[in-house]
């Protein structure tokens, strides 16, 4: 048997394991997803289908160093 | 604006291909959209946005389970240009084990074809839409016809080495693939200044990881398709940050 066919066999045997990985591991993914307890509401917006308002951060303003060294003072 | 986004949790195998397939997937191919100034994911790390832009098309909404591609998407068709930047960059956790792993790209997989199929009229009317006619072909292709197709392969390749013994074929077949991913993370971790130990990857990307990706691909792109209810769900996060 030469090398290439001795990969070819490596390559034919893991391409085969791997679908079955792949179809198995799917299966068990939708099975642990399932057995998992339902979610709970976490937020007002849980759930809520349709566009909505954007929520922003507030703009953060620094102290100034003169600010900072009066507070100090102070 | 869209950012770089990179993985920080290299620590096996799984979270390795991850970091690779993130530059070359993800950075790399942004890169290419941003010449078109269209790039079609604003990943939810990292994003910047004029806020006037974000009223004017009205925020996140709820409705599928990839707002950052919805949300990138109602800014393309509302005529804006999106660009990559390599700079900013943002380390994020990805899943080390297999069904984490399978779990976010199911939610990937059917949260791009949800928001694809919000803008779907985009898809016959290639002169009102323009670039993003493309940009939505091309989400199609890479979410669809691109793991079907990988699929298809490798089980063509099966039959013809079992049925006729012609094994050599699905090796060369594997080994062109393979030569030209090396190529490719070759090329991207010399762009990306990224360890050049993540290019040994790239052969069990092609060997193992890419056939159990898309298998999970074409099953959630049925379940969307027949219209099956999911939930978010969450995504374990180990704190690795």
């Amino acid at each position: 048997m030469d090398l290439i066919s001795i990969l070819a066999t490596v390559i034919l045997a893991t391409t085969i394991a791997t679908v079955m990985i792949g179809i198995a591991a799917y299966a068990a993914f939708k099975l642990r997803d399932k057995r998992k307890p339902g979610r709970k509401a976490e937020g007002p917006n849980q759930g809520v289908a349709g566009a909505q308002e954007p929520i922003f951060f507030q703009r953060f303003v620094p102290e100034r160093d003169g600010d900072a060294e009066e507070n100090r003072r102070t | 604006m869209a950012g770089n986004v990179k993985v920080i949790n290299r620590e096996n195998v799984w979270s390795k291909i991850q970091a690779l397939e993130y530059i070359e997937g993800l950075a790399m191919a942004r890169k290419a959209q941003s010449f078109l100034r269209a790039v079609n994911i604003i990943p939810g790390p990292l994003g910047m946005f004029r806020k006037s832009v974000l009223r004017e098309v009205g925020g996140y909404d709820h409705d599928t389970f990839a707002e950052d591609c919805d949300l990138t998407l109602k800014i393309l068709m509302r005529g804006w240009h999106i660009a990559y930047e390599p700079n900013a960059v943002a380390w994020v956790e990805t899943p080390t084990r297999l069904l984490d792993l399978l779990k976010q790209r199911y939610r990937w997989t059917r949260g791009i074809l949800q928001a694809t199929a919000k803008h779907r009229w985009a898809l016959w009317q290639p002169r009102k839409a323009g670039m993003n006619c493309f940009i939505l072909w091309y989400m199609l292709f890479e979410g669809i016809m691109w793991p079907i197709s990988t699929i298809i392969g490798n089980l063509f390749f099966i039959y013809a080495s079992l049925q006729f013994g012609l094994i050599s074929l699905l090796f060369y077949w594997w080994l062109q693939l393979t030569i030209l991913d090396v190529i490719a993370a070759v090329y991207c971790t010399i762009i990306e200044d990224e360890d050049p130990a993540l290019v040994f990857h790239a052969t069990f990307f092609r060997l193992f990881y890419i056939n159990i990706i898309d298998i999970a691909k074409v099953f959630a792109t049925i379940e969307e398709w027949r219209g099956h209810t999911m939930t978010w769900g969450k995504l374990e996060r180990e704190g690795k940050l």
